[in-house]
């Protein structure tokens, strides 16, 4: 078993950290062969919610019904040789459908008692399906879940086995009688990723799999504690100041109030992103850097996380709704407007 | 290469001026030599310097990483080898980016590329050996003398009503007896001949015009309108009494030549008179010797321009750099000093005045007093004083005239300066017509106009003339500056308007003229009309002088452009009785 790389000047070893490198470039290159054995193409997407695994974070993918979102994050449950579990959120649904509650039991000694009877949301891997159906109320019962990686029921506390990870799926298209998901919840997503339409390439791939009499089916090749180890490698990544600075400016330039905030920002945003952006843009940048077979990460990592890390955590105000304008097309100009270097 | 060019830059400017002081025998050829030696070193000093920079490893690095698409590999490294702390994947990465080190090729980070001012350095060089290869004249140049002025022409229509109008003020003064403004009427008649023989130019005209206005016209433009409504209001009363009636109603007309005769008369009349008409005669001397004019008229408008210039003295102690409020304190200063002068000479007509008055009622007391001779002296002296008050009123009519002369003068000197033939003067019109100056774009109409519109129709040929604010009217013009000016009534006002704008807020009503289809009477059956009409009962020449001594007095009174009042003048004199 691989043994995390010290920190200590004296004993540190490049050939250990070129080890605990190539260990996970293989164990992710494994994932992704099994996944991609059921999930045609979408490898941006794949690798986005291995980002998310990796660095202990939560997903959000957004997409119309029928791109594969569930069948990605089953087969992704699959090949982890995690415990899965699926919530389809509907309004009805109520927190208590999610947690689990307290019912009461008779022993046998006759004598009645009550018991937690847990919910759907003590898994590693869970598929919330539809998240933004389910009432305020419901989504945020996975609040402290996501951030605590905790539930508590009747003042009792549970732990979530870790890896934690809270895969959710929305439908940009049918809004009505839907509930937005609040900003504190979007938050914790660490990336929003943006499920697109195949190209004709992979349909054709896609339709001879699913119309033939082949079911290809994904086998576990990395366990829980290997998962667990692979987000301890990600955090030895050593990030240089200046592409940490990178990142921070990225994310004030998203705020509408600073002075050397872009033209665009000023004029559609209302709440730029929280410091968990720039989180999200590090520790994803870090998982970039090591499967591109570095070290450290770089200003171009940052810049392939922009999107994913901050779309949802920028809030336009009423002005960029009315224009028809997208925190993607937002943060492209900010993209273009902030230098590597710093002024 | 930077440095260099810099330097060098500045060291070809120095030979250039080098060789060109030299070429000049300003300097020797030692310090020239001194000179371009100095111009060598600048460069050189410019390349050393530029050579000795310390780079920065930083951008260095930067440059690399970007130009090998290196992942800011050597960026990190180097940081990552300046701090102490340091782990395994820092040593890694250290390890890996030397390891790129071998596929680095600096001439693709920093390919050559030319200095900035490479241009300006072959401009300078360029202008260096222009100057090296410059001759200079070996004697001095031929002064050219200046072609003398263009002699003012001025075609003979354009002159000959100016000309016929001095000849007539010289006449009137002469029948007046009035030598300042004769004197004046010669000079200006001096002038026209040689304006006539071509022996000025246009510049040595302005000048003595410039002349004439300061010797003669200096200290008369004062206002004799308050004195004579007085003498008006004194006539009144001495029209009641039977024996100053004469005089009375002459005054009255402000024809104070004729109250001086008749007040002059009367005075030798005195000793027939019986002691009841002697006392009528001192009670309408006594009350038409009442006549007083106010002292502080203008004190008012004194204190106000005095408290103004305070301000704005103390408005430019503190802002020293304030053009605007230097020009009003000067204009205003001006205002003043021409009101201390109307003020001056308004003092004097009204010690005038009161010694008028004082005449009046000496003669008076004297005819209550019986005492004749005494009265007949007291007014005879009024009758002097009338005469002076006439001298006075004359001088300033004709005066007023010459001037107004002068400056129909100047006038037409600007508009033959401005190079304008008949037709350029037509267009002239046109553009001072639409209320702009000449020369410059004129404002098109201010409000929306409201166009005369046929009926659409088209039945009966109709003709639809909508008023101001009637629905439905059509529009065209309106506030584009740039459009073309409306046909129609605008609805807003010159920014520059000076009194009352147009009232368009009234009662009015809506009047359609429906017009009448046919070819219209021939042109036999319109002179024939005309002559239905009757024909003229009174003669041209008195017709024009009575609209031409209206048109003056308007044009006097009204606030109207320059432009307008030259072609009011030009037209009438056009008209003029030959």
């Amino acid at each position: 078993m691989t043994q995390p790389a010290t920190s200590d000047p004296a004993q540190a070893d490049p050939a250990q950290a070129e080890q605990l490198a190539a260990e996970f470039i293989q164990d992710v290159k494994h994932l992704r062969h099994e996944i991609g054995k059921v999930i045609v193409g979408h490898d941006s997407i794949v690798e986005g919610v291995l980002s998310c695994l990796l660095a202990g974070g939560h997903g959000l993918l957004e997409g119309v019904p029928g791109l594969g979102k569930t069948m990605l994050v089953r087969t992704l449950a699959q090949a982890l040789d995690l415990n899965f579990s699926r919530i389809q959120f509907t309004p009805d649904l109520m927190p208590a459908d999610i947690i689990g509650t307290n019912i009461l039991v008779e022993d046998s000694g006759g004598g009645k008692r009550f018991e937690f009877q847990r919910g759907p949301i003590f898994a590693h891997i869970v598929l919330a399906d539809e998240i933004n159906r389910a009432t305020p109320k419901t989504q945020s019962a996975l609040l402290e879940a996501m951030q605590e990686k905790s539930v508590t029921v009747s003042k009792t506390s549970y732990h979530l086995e870790p890896p934690f990870l809270v895969l959710a799926t929305q439908n940009p298209l049918e809004m009505e009688g839907t509930y937005p998901l609040p900003e504190a919840q979007l938050d914790r997503f660490l990336l929003k990723l943006k499920v697109e339409f195949p190209g004709r390439e992979e349909m054709h791939t896609i339709l001879e799999r699913t119309t033939s009499r082949q079911d290809p089916q994904a086998q576990p090749v990395v366990g829980r504690d290997r998962v667990l180890q692979m987000r301890d490698v990600v955090r030895q990544v050593p990030v240089a100041h200046k592409v940490q600075d990178f990142a921070i400016r990225i994310l004030q330039a998203t705020h509408p109030d600073r002075p050397d905030a872009p033209e665009m920002s000023r004029k559609f945003v209302r709440y730029g992103a929280s410091p968990r952006g720039a989180q999200a843009m590090l520790l994803g940048a870090k998982i970039l850097a090591l499967l591109d077979g570095r070290f450290s990460a770089s200003c171009d990592d940052i810049r392939k996380l922009v999107h994913p890390a901050l779309r949802h955590r920028v809030i336009l105000n009423f002005e960029g709704e009315a224009e028809g304008i997208t925190t993607d097309i937002v943060l492209t100009e900010i993209l273009e407007r902030v230098p590597q270097e710093a002024p | 290469m930077e440095g260099a060019t810099t330097l060098g830059i500045v060291g070809v400017l120095a030979a250039t001026v080098a060789i060109y002081l030299a070429k000049a025998d300003l300097i020797g050829g030692a310090r020239l030599s001194a000179a371009l030696l100095a111009a060598l070193g600048l460069a050189l000093v410019g390349a050393v310097v530029g050579a000795a920079r310390r780079v920065d490893l930083q951008r260095l690095a930067k440059r690399i990483d970007t130009s090998h698409d290196l992942h800011d590999r050597l960026g990190t490294a180097l940081e990552f080898s300046q701090t102490q702390a340091t782990s395994s994947f820092r040593r890694a990465q250290v390890k890996d980016a030397l390891g790129q080190l071998n596929r680095v090729q600096p001439a693709r980070a920093i390919p050559f590329r030319r200095p900035r001012e490479i241009r300006l350095l072959g401009l300078t060089l360029l202008c260096m050996a222009f100057v090296v290869l410059l001759r200079f004249p070996l004697d001095r140049p031929r002064i050219v003398p200046t072609p003398p002025l263009a002699r003012l022409t001025i075609a003979p229509e354009d002159l000959e009503p100016h000309v016929a109008q001095a000849l007539e003020l010289q006449k009137q003064a002469l029948e007046q007896q009035l030598p300042e403004v004769s004197q004046l009427a010669r000079e200006l008649n001096k002038l026209f001949k040689q304006i006539q023989n071509k022996e000025l130019t246009r510049k040595e005209l302005f000048a003595k015009l410039a002349e004439l206005e300061k010797k003669y016209m200096e200290g008369l433009d004062g206002n004799f309108d308050e004195l004579l409504k007085k003498l008006k209001k004194m006539g009144g009363e001495l029209k009641k009494e039977k024996l100053t009636r004469e005089a009375g109603k002459a005054l009255e007309q402000a024809n104070l030549n004729k109250a001086r005769k008749d007040l002059d008369q009367l005075s030798k009349k005195l000793d027939q008179l019986d002691k009841q008409q002697q006392r009528k005669l001192a009670r309408s001397l006594d009350r038409a010797a009442q006549q007083k004019m106010e002292k502080d008229q203008l004190q008012r408008k004194v204190d106000q321009l005095k408290k103004q210039i305070r301000r704005l003295q103390r408005q430019l102690q503190q802002q020293k750099n304030n053009p605007q409020a230097r020009r009003r304190l000067q204009k205003q200063q001006r205002q003043l000093q021409r009101l201390n002068q109307q003020q001056q000479r308004q003092a004097q007509q009204r010690r005038q005045l009161q010694r008028l008055n004082q005449q009046m009622q000496q003669a008076a007391a004297s005819l209550r007093n019986q005492l004749s001779p005494e009265a007949m002296k007291a007014l005879q002296k009024a009758a002097q004083q009338m005469g002076r008050f006439a001298n006075q009123l004359n001088k300033l009519q004709m005066m007023g005239k010459a001037q107004g002369q002068m400056v129909d003068l100047k006038e037409l000197l600007r508009r033959l300066g401005q190079g304008k033939g008949k037709q350029g003067k037509l267009k002239d019109f046109m553009v001072r017509a639409k209320g702009a100056r000449p020369g410059q774009k004129g404002n098109k109409g201010q409000g929306k106009g409201k166009g005369l519109m046929l009926d659409p129709s088209g039945q009966g040929g109709a003709l639809i003339m909508p008023l101001p604010g009637a629905p439905g009217a059509a529009q065209p013009g309106g506030n584009d500056p740039n459009g073309p000016p409306a046909d129609g009534i605008g609805n807003g006002s010159d920014p520059n308007l000076k009194g009352q704008a147009t009232q368009l807020k009234s009662r009015r009503k809506n009047v359609m003229v429906r017009g009448e289809q046919g070819e219209g009477p021939t042109k036999s059956e319109v002179i024939l009309g005309a002559s239905d009409k009757g024909f003229a009962t009174q003669h041209y020449r008195r017709v024009y002088r009575e609209y031409t001594e209206v048109i003056e007095e308007v044009l006097k009174r009204e606030e109207v452009p320059l432009g307008y009042k030259y072609y009011v003048k030009r037209y009438f004199q056009l008209i003029k009785p030959r």
